[in-house]
């Protein structure tokens, strides 16, 4: 398909699936009765549509587009298409800070949990990109992640078995992950870093494109590598941290975003990838959070990271055998 | 681009007390003293394992020192400036780059946004079918072929080229020489190791021949048999 077709189909989609996210929830409002709804007792419609749909919406945006430019990003530093915040132990490092707080009695608040989780997401960062110059293969670096989870895994079911039921219970919660617990003012922060975020992954598109021919070629190129490690640390540090720190561990859309681009186009230099991640990750977080919401029809709903992993997993597996993957 | 003057002055890239390497590991090569100078072909040879490689990155600024200096035409490569290297030289791996998705237009519009430019070079190097793969699905040899394309629109006094055949059926080996030849006639610089020096024996383009032994560098005759080259290493 055509880059502007794609671009211009992903806009149209999540222009339709934000509105009918604003539209239902728990409590319906459709077009009809919207005037009579406001009208009957407004104050309650302002409070659910400011309060909770809106802030929802544009945090299920704003995280699915930012997590997709952080898969994105890892997968071109590493040369990895396996590479993304959850698979590398970033994820792991948020659970594990939050773990520690709620599980220890310390926290508890959404507050307190939050900066926990960006204080994990960046202390794992930066052992998994410090750590990544000694390994010269790619495999290794993965291991690294896979052992980093299982370690800081290991370490949460010991807080765990220690823990006090009712604060085990909020753990688990926060654990699931959720576009719910986002506020005007918290979706809004995350929105405008996702964008900050976005524009230097886009600047550095020509420099992305030149890393991926390898070190040496690169650096013949002019590409600056201490420097562009430096802005993608700080760029997918940025967006992993202040995601998790509201949203919880968000799984599956940092890895799965950029192979569902890859497959939709040929293009696959970063000028093209970036725009075309960050509009898929929205788009792919706002269905995702029908299934959340119980597709409108199951009263409860499934948690976030259940949907994301039935979605997310069939269609990396989808992906990898339809690129028919010779070459890692 | 560059203006042409740069490309008809001759270049010089010298190397003094140069001692190269990897921090961590005994000195591949130590205390060189060497001048590569004029248009040409210059062609590094030595057995596997003498530092040909660890050597030409270091002449290409691509790889500190670990002692001594490599001057470009006086200056020393580490005061100069990323954009102005870029302009000075490029440089081709002896690996293509098995990794990099981009396709073949994509990764060469990174040097020339001019697309019928890019297409004669692509036709003269057999690469005309290869536009919207991508490098990782092609085979090594192919893949290498774009590279050296990449680096022929990179537009530079110098290339310098590790190992390029090592990957190339026969027929791609004659085109590449044939085509460095072609660059040497427009004022180039071209600075190559390789194992296939005896399809540079009686090349009038050869400018050098540094064969890489046991005390350092020695220069050998160009217009000499590549028996008597194979001699010194």
């Amino acid at each position: 398909m055509k880059y502007s077709g794609i671009i211009g189909l992903a806009f149209a989609a999540i222009l339709i699936l934000s509105i009918s996210h604003l539209l239902w929830g728990s409590t319906t409002m459709d077009w009809g009765s919207l005037g009579s709804w406001f009208g009957s007792s407004p104050e309650l419609a302002a409070t659910v549509f400011f309060e909770v749909r809106l802030p929802r919406v544009l945090m299920a945006i704003a995280a699915g587009a930012g997590l997709g430019i952080s898969g994105l990003m890892m997968q071109t530093w590493f040369h990895n298409p396996l590479a993304g915040p959850s698979v590398l132990g970033v994820t792991s490092g948020a659970g594990m800070a939050v773990a520690l707080v709620v599980l220890t009695g310390m926290g508890g608040g959404w507050l307190v949990n939050s900066i926990a989780a960006s204080v994990g997401s960046w202390l794992a960062l930066a052992l998994v990109w410090g750590v990544s110059t000694r390994f010269r293969g790619l495999a290794s670096l993965l291991i690294f992640g896979l052992m980093l989870n299982y370690v800081l895994g290991a370490l949460v079911t010991v807080l765990q078995a220690e823990a006090k039921e009712n604060a085990l219970q909020q753990f688990v919660f926060w654990g699931m992950g959720t576009f719910g617990q986002a506020t005007l003012l918290t979706a809004g922060v995350v929105m405008l870093l996702v964008v900050i975020a976005i524009f230097m992954a886009f600047s550095l598109h020509q420099n992305l494109d030149k890393w991926t021919m390898g070190e040496i070629t690169a650096r013949s190129m002019g590409v600056d590598e201490s420097r562009l490690r430096q802005l993608l640390i700080l760029l997918t540090g940025l967006l992993a941290g202040s995601i998790t720190a509201v949203c919880g561990p968000v799984a599956f859309l940092g890895l799965a975003t950029p192979h569902l681009v890859k497959l939709l186009t040929p293009h696959r230099s970063h000028r093209r990838l970036i725009p075309m991640t960050a509009l898929i990750g929205a788009l792919l977080a706002l269905v995702a959070d029908w299934g959340v919401k119980g597709l409108g029809v199951f009263e409860g709903g499934w948690p976030l990271n259940a949907v994301l992993s039935l979605l997310g997993a069939p269609m990396v597996i989808w992906v990898l055998i339809k690129r028919n993957f010779t070459h890692s | 681009m560059n203006g042409s003057n740069q490309h008809t002055a001759d270049q010089v890239i010298q190397a003094s007390d140069l001692s190269v390497g990897y921090h961590g590991h005994l000195n591949v090569l130590s205390n060189l003293s060497y001048e590569w100078k004029g248009r040409g072909i210059h062609l590094i040879i030595g057995e596997n394992g003498s530092g040909k490689s660890t050597l030409i990155r270091t002449l290409a600024g691509l790889q500190s020192p670990m002692a001594g200096l490599v001057k470009w035409n006086g200056e020393d490569v580490a005061l100069i400036s990323s954009p102005r290297r870029v302009s000075n030289m490029a440089f081709v791996q002896s690996i293509p780059p098995r990794q990099s998705e981009l396709t073949v237009s994509e990764a060469l519009a990174l040097h020339e946004p001019n697309q019928n430019k890019v297409d004669d070079l692509l036709d003269a190097f057999n690469l005309g079918e290869m536009h919207m793969k991508s490098l990782c699905d092609l085979s090594d040899g192919l893949a290498q072929r774009v590279m050296l394309v990449r680096a022929i629109l990179q537009d530079t006094p110098w290339i310098l080229l590790d190992e390029p055949t090592a990957f190339f059926d026969v027929k791609s080996r004659q085109v590449m020489w044939s085509q460095l030849s072609a660059l040497v006639a427009k004022g180039r610089h071209v600075m190559v190791s390789s194992h296939d020096y005896h399809l540079l024996e009686g090349n009038p383009d050869l400018m050098s021949v540094t064969a890489i032994g046991a005390d350092g560098l020695e220069a050998l005759d160009p217009a000499g048999s590549f028996e008597s080259w194979n001699a010194s290493i």
